[in-house]
């Protein structure tokens, strides 16, 4: 049994601000972390290591600095990991990225289960899964919320917007896990500090066996053009004082905002 | 083309995909034999419906949906595919885009063509601090947009002659078999609330929500909450989570109450009519998008509003 992991190495957006005086996104500086929801997927990897002795492989897209969080993702239980480093200057867009990781599966193995998180933080477009899967001709379930292994087929539920749904499914296949799936263990920075480098194996993207390994920005699917902020803009009246006080103020404003009728 | 879904309302759909669109027909099409969805996009207004019929498609499994897409987007050589931002639509949008080798741009707000004829999107990016415009270069595209739900009267302006078509499809083996599907009973529906009442992490304990509740029902509000009250404490079912991983709300009033204000949050309320925040913390980022912030403690405050509302209705019946 083969698993492979893939994980995001994502800027904390929660440190992300838009700065209106220069209309650029301030990411200089930003934290950078393991995606929250390929947390819960290398957790789940992590699982089927320890019960089934199941051998796990991760597998990133992204900079050379990515390799910090396989590193993180390695403590919490995997064998190996496998870095796509990203052309230089390029924002793969997902149809690419899946793409690569296609391709870069031809140096991981082949997977018996591909793990995903259901969206990564930044991107929020919950595409690559799907779409990994497709281009791989395998069978794809979003929002795991359980799941089982059992002799070539995978017992999955999956917790939608208005439906528990319980699926089985042939392996090989591709499944991107909901946070509900399972509670991340904690690594230790000692932990991770542990891990030694050389499990870590980078590809340049020119290796892979791509057509156009580096892709000019027009040739994707879809590009990013422009970005402005987020919002409407507000009256931040603030209100300090007795409670009393600033509970009565609180009240005239709802009324004269005429939204207490 | 348009995906047809009896729980939505379709119009907002087959208007974005009209103006970008030109000279073409809008066809709506229903996955399987569905009643609902078929009435629901007679109301929205389009040329021709599109029913994709074939065993096991009510509902259809996942990939399923994707797979007979993908071919009715080739059969009808459509140029734009829009998909309610559901489920299961909208795990259905990647795999459509990679079998038609499409462009695919999900939860987008607008769409508009630039000077060259260039499709662009915009959408929210990195937890929604920005809006995105996203260039589509590839044809055909593939959307997936929020719909609201269906209006209290069945829209009948737009209910003007159309087509009915039935097409059979083969339907493919995907290796993925159900085995059981069961409905979610929802306690809450936020999105029609006009008034609501959320709450976050700088509530102390699971007992204090009683508090929240009786300010609630003096404003007749439903009760919402930030994602640590829901997937950190499970005080509060999922369906009242308001944010990014949540439910998107815009009531004329949202009072958000201990609730600090991550951008994640942000996102799913920041379209609201009036917002209140009542925070101890006076750098809280909730105050930032606030008309109105109190800085104090919420069990100081909430109390006294509590009773300045209940003697505010009895002075006034």
């Amino acid at each position: 049994m083969h698993i492979v992991v893939c994980v995001k190495h994502v800027p904390d957006t929660t440190e992300i601000r838009f700065d209106s005086t220069t209309g650029e996104l301030r990411l200089r500086g930003v934290p950078t972390k393991l995606n929250d929801y390929d947390r819960h997927a290398v957790e789940e990897g992590a699982r089927l290591r320890e019960a089934l002795g199941a051998k796990v492989s991760l597998l990133s897209i992204g900079p050379s600095e990515a390799t910090r969080t396989l590193k993180e993702a390695l403590a919490f239980g995997a064998d190996q990991a496998f870095l796509v480093t990203a052309p230089s200057g390029i924002a793969l867009d997902p149809a690419a990225t899946a793409q690569f990781l296609v391709a870069a599966m031809d140096r991981v193995g082949p997977a018996d289960l591909i793990l995903c998180g259901d969206v990564s933080e930044d991107g929020y477009n919950r595409l690559v899964p799907g779409m990994l899967a497709t281009k791989l001709g395998v069978p794809f379930l979003a929002s795991a919320s359980h799941l089982e292994l059992d002799d070539g087929f995978a017992t999955v539920t999956s917790l939608e917007d208005d439906w528990v749904e319980k699926y089985r499914l042939t392996l090989p296949a591709v499944l991107s896990v909901s946070r509900a799936i399972n509670e991340p263990r904690l690594v230790t920075a000692l932990q991770v500090l542990k891990v030694q480098m050389n499990r870590i194996t980078t590809i340049s993207a020119t290796e892979l066996d791509i057509d156009a390994p580096e892709p000019a920005a027009e040739e994707l699917a879809t590009r990013v053009v422009s970005l402005r902020p987020a919002g409407v803009p507000r009256r931040n009246e603030i209100l300090k004082g007795e409670p009393d006080e600033v509970v009565s103020q609180l009240i005239t404003g709802l009324e004269r905002l005429g939204v207490l009728e | 083309m348009l995906v047809a879904d009896s729980r939505f309302d379709l119009e907002p759909g087959v208007a974005s995909a009209r103006s970008v669109v030109e000279g073409g027909d809008v066809i709506a099409v229903v996955v399987g034999r569905d009643d609902g969805a078929i009435a629901a996009a007679g109301a929205a207004g389009v040329e021709r419906i599109v029913v994709l019929d074939g065993p096991g498609l009510a509902p259809p499994l996942p990939g399923t949906a994707a797979a007979v897409l993908a071919e009715a987007c080739d059969r009808h050589e459509v140029e734009l595919l829009v998909l309610p931002a559901a489920t299961p639509w909208r795990d259905a949008a990647s795999q459509v885009a990679t079998r038609i080798d499409g462009a695919c741009v999900t939860d987008v707000l607008e769409l508009r063509r630039d000077e060259g004829g260039t499709l662009l999107a915009d959408r929210l990016l990195y937890g929604g601090v920005v809006v995105a415009t996203v260039a589509l270069q590839r044809r055909p595209a593939v959307v997936t947009m929020a719909l609201p739900g269906p209006g209290p009267d069945p829209r009948s302006s737009g209910d003007g002659p159309h087509t009915v078509s039935v097409e059979e499809v083969e339907i493919p083996t995907l290796g993925i078999e159900l085995l059981e599907r069961q409905p979610i009973e929802h306690q809450a529906n936020l999105g029609a609330a006009r008034r609501i009442v959320s709450v976050g992490r700088g509530l102390r304990a699971r007992d204090d929500l009683s508090m929240i509740e009786e300010l609630a029902a003096h404003l007749e509000a439903e009760i919402g909450c930030s994602r640590p009250v829901t997937e950190d404490f499970h005080w509060l079912p999922p369906e009242r989570q308001v944010g990014l991983t949540g439910t998107t709300v815009k009531p004329e009033l949202y009072l958000a109450v201990g609730i600090s204000g991550q951008i994640q949050h942000q996102v799913g309320m920041r379209e609201s009519g009036v917002i209140v925040a009542i925070n101890s913390n006076p750098a809280a980022p909730i105050f930032e998008i606030a008309d109105i912030g109190i800085v104090g403690d919420i069990y100081e405050v909430i109390p006294r509003l509590t009773a300045a509302l209940a003697s505010r209705r009895a002075g006034r019946a």
